[in-house]
């Protein structure tokens, strides 16, 4: 082989070595996610939340604020971005405005813009009502009556409803009502709602994709999985090359060996 | 010319057909079920409370966990109606089942919110129930013919009928 050619096939070896180092890390990140993704729901990678601060300030998920409270005997109802919460025990992930809330004996009735849930003390969900149960749309206020019944404020007028929340009578303007308030929620229960909220917003599943994608590195992030991609073709061929070479070679020399032998 | 506008048609209906953004929405708004159920008036509705014998066969109905501690359903007689809610792969489907004097007289979807399995509206498949009754052991008493392709959603189905079902049985007791 002259020097030409060996030079030729030890720059193709050092080009090959190099772009191996540099894939193999990448190759691994894309490996490692990919076997988790294909498990997902094995590994519960959607219902498990990432709680490093450091990642979710990486992906600037801010500390949400405790919206509006409501006081029901020792009791709160807080909304803390979309999730609504019975004092620490969160009771719906998918919470419209809160409008009010009221207790009764063995319930308590949260009133969202446009649906009602009745939830026992421990957070455990009696009912959710919507307009399929005839809940006017577009909830403002809810005051109780002294007859155990519900006034609702909604932007369709005045209804009436009996304390379960199964019938429904448009009224006139009340000329009184004890509408529920808003209040400012405690500075302990806040900090702690919003540092919970905050943790389950980002699940493990988006990371991985993120990762396997390369987004978690920004705009620029795909096209270094890209390069990554682009790295392992060329490390396949090369590879074959290389080997295909060496092949040849062997080949030649055998046949020169066999040859000087017979003569 | 005649082709052309033919073929452009075929291929209309076809995309009507087989698009599941289509399929997808409200076939039957509740309150018109019920009219519709209750030609006389809708009764008040009434409430089944999940007691913790009814609770434990509603969630071997279910096969998971009653997602509320009520359901309510409307009466007149022996002839009750439910509007019932049951996730077929991700998302709720919606729908109205009335039952009279222990069997089942009409099931429909009234709201599909699933990409896949709408097939489960048609009458073709829903007549089947048309008739069943409850067995001893929560099961339907006749066989119900399932459709490729809409699994889950044809077990969501069954579900909410023999649900339906059992409830009735708890409050048919009740004057």
């Amino acid at each position: 082989m002259d020097n030409v050619k060996k030079r030729k096939l030890k720059s193709l070896y050092i080009w090959h070595r190099y772009a191996g180092i540099v894939a193999a890390l990448l190759a691994l990140v894309l490996a490692v996610t990919g076997i988790a993704l294909n498990h997902t729901q094995r590994l519960q990678l959607d219902q498990t939340f990432v709680q490093a601060d450091w990642l979710l300030n990486w992906y600037d998920i801010e500390l949400p604020e405790a919206k509006t409270g409501y006081q029901l005997d020792g009791h709160w109802v807080t909304q803390v971005g979309g999730k609504l919460y019975l004092d620490d025990t969160l009771v719906a992930e998918d919470a419209s405005d809160l409008a009010g809330a009221l207790a009764f004996t063995h319930y308590v009735a949260v009133a969202q813009s446009a649906q009602i849930r009745l939830l026992t003390y421990e957070g455990e969900l009696i009912e959710t009502l919507g307009s399929m149960h005839g809940v006017p749309s577009g909830i403002r206020q809810i005051a109780g009556k002294a007859n155990d019944e519900v006034l609702i404020d909604t932007y369709q007028g005045y209804y009436l409803t009996d304390k379960d929340f199964l019938t429904w009578k448009k009224i006139d303007r009340p000329v009184s009502a004890n509408w529920v308030q808003a209040q400012a929620v405690p500075e302990q229960l806040r900090v702690r709602l919003s540092q919970q909220t905050r943790a389950q917003e980002l699940p493990m599943e988006r990371v991985f994709l993120d990762l396997h994608s390369g987004r978690i590195l920004g705009p620029w992030g795909p096209w270094v999985m890209d390069t990554a991609a682009l790295l392992l073709m060329f490390l396949a061929i090369s590879g074959c090359w290389i080997w295909m070479k060496q092949l040849f070679r062997k080949k030649r020399r055998n046949r020169r060996k066999s040859a000087l032998l017979t003569k | 010319m005649y082709r052309f506008r033919f073929g452009i048609a075929i291929l209309i209906a076809m995309f009507m057909t087989t698009n599941p953004a289509l399929a997808r929405g409200i076939y039957q708004q509740p309150d018109v079920f019920l009219q519709e159920t209750f030609p006389e008036g809708v009764p008040d509705p009434e409430v089944v409370w999940l007691t913790k014998s009814i609770r434990s066969a509603v969630e071997d109905i279910l096969a998971h966990k009653p997602t509320a501690l009520r359901i309510r359903y409307w009466r007149k007689q022996d002839r009750t109606a439910w509007i019932l809610e049951e996730i077929g792969k991700e998302k709720p489907i919606t729908t109205g089942v009335v039952i009279n004097k222990g069997t089942l007289e009409k099931i429909k979807v009234l709201v599909f919110r699933e990409s896949r399995g709408w097939e489960v509206r048609h009458d073709f498949y829903t007549d089947q129930f048309k008739g069943a009754s409850l067995k001893q052991d929560h099961y339907l008493s006749q066989s119900i013919d399932g459709i490729s392709g809409a699994t889950l959603s044809v077990r969501a189905l069954q579900k909410q009928a023999r649900l339906a079902l059992y409830l009735h049985q708890t409050q048919l007791s009740t004057p």
